[in-house]
């Protein structure tokens, strides 16, 4: 189960950058709605 | 077949002494920052902005978490493709959190005087050090930074000048990222050099003989000219400074096209030019803009840490995923979202856009 998860992760990283980009478009998104 | 069952027990050592090198390391100095933040917010506010409350200084409400999430994401993704988190948390501050007033600078210029000191230790521990290499460019920093807050507080002071400038510095950052992406399997030759470089310790020398310097790393070296450093030093730190970056997204190009360093060598001088920039262009703002007659230009102190406690994580998390991020992909992504919003910030200049930037 541990190594099933550490699996994932290793799959994961090298996208990280992109999700992480993702995020900070949707948050800026969610700012420019409810905060301007 | 032996090696996945070999790797098993090494991979599980090198997340254990990841965990640990994140609590003993990093923790401590996230967590320090986020509670100089609240100390800061209490003491020049005497309450924590936030979501309900907009902070004073910077007149934008914004929720902390989404302070914190600006370092976290501008930390990581601008360090993953070696470039600090300054030059995309200045714009992000400007154009969506709205933070348009003079003190959008000294408070981006405390998120990267703080950022850098994980790597700083980081390049230590490694041996990517060497005092007297950094000196000279360092100085010339120090100077640059000295003169940059009165640019900032006169040339650069209405916000349509001041985002032109901001845009033409994402200009050069997009560009070069754009560069750096198309020329890095050339770069990639000496790949298992550089890796070497970051697994075992290491150590970089200088000999100052006069006024050039003899930098070595093993096989190699570079003769460089002292006065040099220092003008590239000041000339870079000035611009920096009265944008409020750490100067990174100049020097390195500088160091890299013009000398010819590779980047395992130049951080010994980037990483301290960084911080030490960053310092004295702090201390313009807060106490020398004043000793000369103009009025300093305050930073939100508390947004600066928040920004700078998600900054030394995101970095720190760049830093060991490094070598498995595509990163040729991620450069040209970022140099051209970089890039095209410098030109939006030059273009609305001269042509109002209709939108708001």
């Amino acid at each position: 189960m541990k190594d099933r998860a550490i699996n994932f992760w290793w799959k994961v990283i090298p996208y990280m950058p992109f999700i992480v980009l993702f995020a900070a478009v949707l948050v800026a998104v969610y700012h420019v709605r409810f905060y301007w | 077949m032996s090696a996945p069952s070999g790797a098993l027990p090494a991979s599980a050592a090198a997340r254990s002494s990841l965990a640990r090198e994140f609590w003993l390391q990093q923790a401590p100095l996230i967590a320090g920052a986020l509670l100089l933040g609240v100390v800061a917010a209490y003491w020049q506010h005497g309450f924590l902005p936030g979501a309900e409350r907009a902070f004073p200084v910077a007149e934008v409400r914004v929720p902390v978490w989404h302070v914190i999430w600006m370092g976290v994401w501008t930390g990581y993704t601008m360090a993953v493709v070696g470039e600090a988190a300054g030059i995309f948390a200045l714009p992000y501050s400007m154009s969506i959190l709205q933070f348009v007033n003079p003190s959008v600078t000294p408070s981006t210029q405390l998120l990267t005087f703080l950022n850098p000191f994980g790597a700083l230790l980081g390049f230590r521990r490694s041996g990517q050090w060497n005092l007297k290499f950094a000196a000279a460019v360092c100085i010339g920093g120090a100077v640059g930074g000295l003169i940059g807050p009165f640019l900032r507080s006169g040339l650069l002071a209405a916000a349509d000048v001041f985002h032109v400038a901001v845009g033409i510095a994402l200009a050069i950052a997009g560009v070069h990222l754009c560069y750096a992406a198309f020329h890095a399997p050339a770069r990639r030759v000496p790949g298992a050099d550089a890796r070497d470089a970051y697994r075992e310790k290491v150590s970089i020398q200088a000999r100052v003989s006069g006024l050039r310097i003899l930098v070595s790393f093993r096989e190699q070296s570079w003769d460089l000219n002292m006065l040099a450093l220092f003008g590239v030093g000041a000339g870079v730190g000035m611009f920096a400074s009265a944008l409020g970056v750490g100067g990174g997204f100049l020097l390195v190009p500088i160091f890299a096209s013009l000398y010819g360093l590779p980047m395992y060598v130049l951080v010994a001088a980037t990483i301290p030019y960084v911080i030490v920039l960053s310092a004295v262009g702090l201390l313009t703002y807060n106490l020398v803009l004043p000793a000369f007659g103009s009025a300093p230009i305050a930073p939100e102190w508390s947004w600066g840490f928040f920004a700078a406690a998600g900054g030394i994580f995101g970095s720190w998390a760049a830093s060991k995923t490094q070598m498995f991020v595509p990163e040729h992909f991620l450069k040209l992504m970022l140099g051209g979202v970089t890039g095209i919003v410098g030109t939006l910030y030059i273009i609305n200049f001269f042509y109002p856009l209709p939108f708001k930037l």
